[in-house]
C-alpha cells in the first residue's frame, strides 16, 4: 500500500498531519506535504485509508 | 531578457481576493486572465478557510445596518462608499458557494439586521465581517476546512474557463509607462525573469507575515529580539501556514511605483508559542488541544508589568485580544490561573467553558500537556507552586503582579470589578492556597499582516497624493483598512473583506479593460 498526494489539489492545510502524524509531516522548507513511508506498513493501514476521506480537497489517494 | 507573456489581465496572488478577482474577471467577459502565485499551491488563507461565512442579504436594511456598523467600526475612517460595495458582494456568497461551488450548509442562522455588530464575545466590538450579516456554516470535505474546498473548486473551475494559474511564479516588480501600469515583472522556479505585458494588473498578494524583516522594518513588530523568533516558522504562532510566501513582495512592488504607505499591523489570533508543535489552531476540531482550550477562557491576563489591561471576557473575541495583546509591552500578555480553576473545568466544563466556536472535550491532562511541551525546550509555559516562582520564571513584575492578583481577587469576592467590568461570573481568583499556578505567555498570533495599501471606493490603488493609479487594483488583506480604517484594528478581512474586495476589483479592471 502507497500513499499519493496529488499535488495540484493539496491546499497544504496539514490535516493529515494533524490526524495522523505517524504517516505525514508538512515540509517547510518544499512547501509540501511528505509521506514518511514510501510503503504503508501493515499497522497503519487504517489510518491510511482514513487521511484519503478526510483529506479535505481528495489530494490523498491510497494505491494498493 | 526573458521569455515575454501577454495578458488582458494579470492576477497577483491566488489567495482568498485573487480568486474573487478571477471569477469576476471572468464573468465580465474578460478572456485572457493570469494568476501568478508565489507558493506551489493555492495562497493567502486558502490553506485555512473558515468553515463558515457572513453574507449580508441583499435588503435595504441590511444593507443598511451592516454598511452602518462598518463605518463606525472603522471610525469613518474607511472609504464608506467602498464600505457599501463590500457589503453588497457579500450577498452573492450564498450564490457563489452554495449555487455555483455546490458546497452544503447545513446551518444557516439569519440575523436581525438590527443585531449586527453586537453579537458578544467572538465579535463586539470587532465588527470585520463576521457580524454584518447571516452566518452560513458549511460542510467541507472529511474533516476539511469547507472555504478551501469552495476555493479549490472555483480554481477548477476557472481553470475550465481559461484562466492561466503559474505556481511558484512570483510578480516582483510592477512596470507603469507614463501614469498607467502597463505589465510586471515574474520569476519563474529557476528565477528566470518573465516580462509579463497586460492592460491592468490586480495585486492581491497578501501581507507580509513571512518576512520577519520586513514586519521589523514596517513597524508591524515591536519586541525584544529575543521575542522575534516567535514569528519565525518553527513556532506556529503565525497559523494560517507558516511557509506561506507572503513576503510583502506586492506592497513593495507598489510602493516603488508610487503607491500609497498605509499603516501595516498584525492580524490576530492569540497564540501560546509551541516551537516544533502544532498546537491545534489549524484544526481545533480535531485535536481539542487543552492548551488553545484554556488559553480561549476569560481568566486573568496581565502585562510584563503585572497589570491587567482587559475585561477578560473578550477572551474568545481573537481581534480584540490581539489588539490587546499588541498595546502590550513586547507585544505579549500572560494568562494566569489557579488549581481550583483547572479543578472546575475538569469537573463542569459545560457550565463553565468558552470555546472557540465548538465545545471542547473535557478538560484533561492539563499539565502533562505543559509538561510534555517544556520538556521539548518550551519557554512560554510554566506552573509552579507560587506567584513568585510563575513571576520570576516568565519575568513578569512579582510586586506588580501580586497587587493586581490581589483586586482580581477582591473583585471576585465583590462581585464586581471596577477597573475592567468584567463579570463576576467569569472571575477566577487565583490563590497559592489553590496548590498551584499556572501561566502562559501569549503572542497576537496571525493569519497574516494586514495594510501598507490603499484603495478607493472602485479597487484601484491609490498613489502617495491619493490619486488612482490607472491600470493597478488592490485587494484582499493588504488594503483592508481601507474598509476598517488605518490602522486596521488588527481584524482580519476575512472572506467578507478580502473575496469581496477581490470581486470589486476583478469588476472594476474588467470594465477598464473593455473600455480600453
Amino acid at each position: 500500500m502507497r500513499i499519493e498526494i496529488n499535488n495540484n489539489y493539496c491546499i497544504r492545510c496539514g490535516i493529515c498531519e494533524d490526524e495522523f502524524p505517524c504517516l505525514f509531516k508538512r515540509n517547510y522548507d518544499e512547501h509540501c506535504i511528505d509521506v514518511l513511508y514510501d510503503e504503508i506498513p501493515a499497522e497503519y493501514a487504517e489510518q491510511a485509508e482514513q487521511s484519503a476521506k478526510d483529506c479535505a480537497v481528495a489530494a490523498i489517494k491510497i494505491v494498493k | 531578457m526573458g521569455k515575454t507573456m501577454t495578458f488582458d489581465v494579470v492576477v497577483m496572488g491566488s489567495g482568498v481576493s485573487g480568486m474573487g478577482a478571477a471569477y469576476k474577471l471572468v464573468q465580465n467577459g474578460v478572456t485572457n486572465i493570469a494568476v501568478f502565485e508565489k507558493y506551489p499551491a493555492q495562497g493567502g488563507a486558502v490553506s485555512n478557510c473558515p468553515m463558515c461565512f457572513c453574507s449580508t442579504p441583499d435588503t435595504p436594511e441590511a444593507q443598511k445596518a451592516a454598511y452602518e456598523v462598518l463605518a463606525r467600526f472603522s471610525n469613518y475612517g474607511g472609504n464608506m462608499n467602498l464600505i457599501s460595495k463590500v457589503v453588497k458582494y457579500s450577498s452573492e456568497f450564498p450564490r457563489i458557494f452554495l449555487e455555483e461551488l455546490k458546497i452544503e450548509a447545513p446551518f444557516v442562522f439569519p440575523r436581525d439586521p438590527a443585531d449586527y455588530g453586537n453579537m458578544r464575545g467572538y465579535t463586539q466590538g470587532h465588527a470585520n465581517g463576521l457580524d454584518v450579516g447571516d452566518y452560513y456554516f458549511i460542510q467541507g470535505r472529511g474533516q476539511g476546512h469547507a472555504l478551501s474546498l469552495a476555493l479549490l473548486r472555483l480554481r477548477l473551475k476557472l481553470e475550465k474557463e481559461g484562466v492561466q494559474f503559474f505556481f511558484q511564479t512570483p510578480i516582483k516588480k510592477i512596470v507603469k509607462t507614463g501614469d498607467k501600469v502597463t505589465g510586471a515583472i515574474a520569476y519563474d522556479k529557476e528565477g528566470n525573469e518573465i516580462e509579463l505585458k497586460c492592460k491592468a494588473l490586480i495585486v492581491a498578494s497578501g501581507g507580509c507575515s513571512g518576512n520577519l524583516e520586513m514586519m521589523k522594518e514596517e513597524g508591524i513588530l515591536h519586541v525584544d529580539p529575543k521575542f522575534e523568533e516567535v514569528y519565525t516558522d518553527g513556532y506556529q504562532v503565525m497559523i494560517t501556514f507558516p511557509d506561506s510566501c507572503q513576503d510583502g513582495d506586492g506592497q513593495k512592488a507598489v510602493w516603488s511605483i508610487g503607491g500609497m504607505k498605509t499603516p501595516m499591523v498584525i492580524s490576530g489570533d492569540p497564540e501560546v508559542p509551541n516551537p516544533g508543535v502544532r498546537l491545534g489552531p489549524n484544526t481545533p476540531w480535531l485535536t481539542p488541544n487543552q492548551i488553545k482550550v484554556v488559553t480561549e477562557q476569560p481568566w486573568l491576563r496581565v502585562n510584563e508589568q503585572g497589570k491587567r489591561f482587559i475585561n477578560e471576557e473578550m477572551s474568545n473575541q481573537h481581534t480584540a485580544m490581539s489588539r490587546a495583546y499588541c498595546a502590550q509591552t513586547n507585544m505579549h500578555g500572560y494568562m494566569i490561573f489557579d488549581e481550583t480553576t483547572v479543578k472546575r473545568m475538569e469537573e463542569a466544563f459545560e457550565e463553565n467553558y468558552v470555546y472557540f466556536i465548538f465545545k471542547g472535550a473535557k478538560l484533561t491532562g492539563l499539565r502533562e500537556q505543559m509538561d510534555a511541551a517544556i520538556a521539548k525546550g518550551n519557554k512560554h509555559m510554566c506552573h509552579f507552586n507560587t506567584i513568585h516562582e510563575v513571576a520570576e520564571y516568565m519575568g513578569i513584575d512579582e510586586a506588580g503582579l501580586k497587587e493586581t492578583i490581589a483586586k482580581y481577587n477582591k473583585a471576585a469576592e465583590d462581585g464586581y470589578d471596577p477597573e475592567f467590568h468584567t463579570s463576576a461570573d467569569y472571575i477566577a481568583p487565583v490563590k497559592e492556597e489553590s496548590g498551584h499556578i499556572y501561566c502562559f505567555r501569549i503572542f497576537a498570533g496571525s493569519y497574516d499582516t494586514l495594510g501598507g495599501l490603499q484603495i478607493n471606493e472602485n479597487g484601484n490603488l491609490l498613489d502617495v497624493n491619493g490619486n488612482p493609479i490607472e491600470a493597478l487594483y488592490g485587494a484582499g488583506d493588504m488594503v483592508a483598512g481601507s474598509i476598517y480604517g488605518n490602522p486596521t484594528s488588527n481584524a482580519g478581512p476575512t472572506v467578507f473583506g478580502s473575496m469581496t474586495t477581490g470581486m470589486l476589483a476583478g469588476d472594476s479592471a474588467a470594465a477598464y479593460v473593455k473600455s480600453c
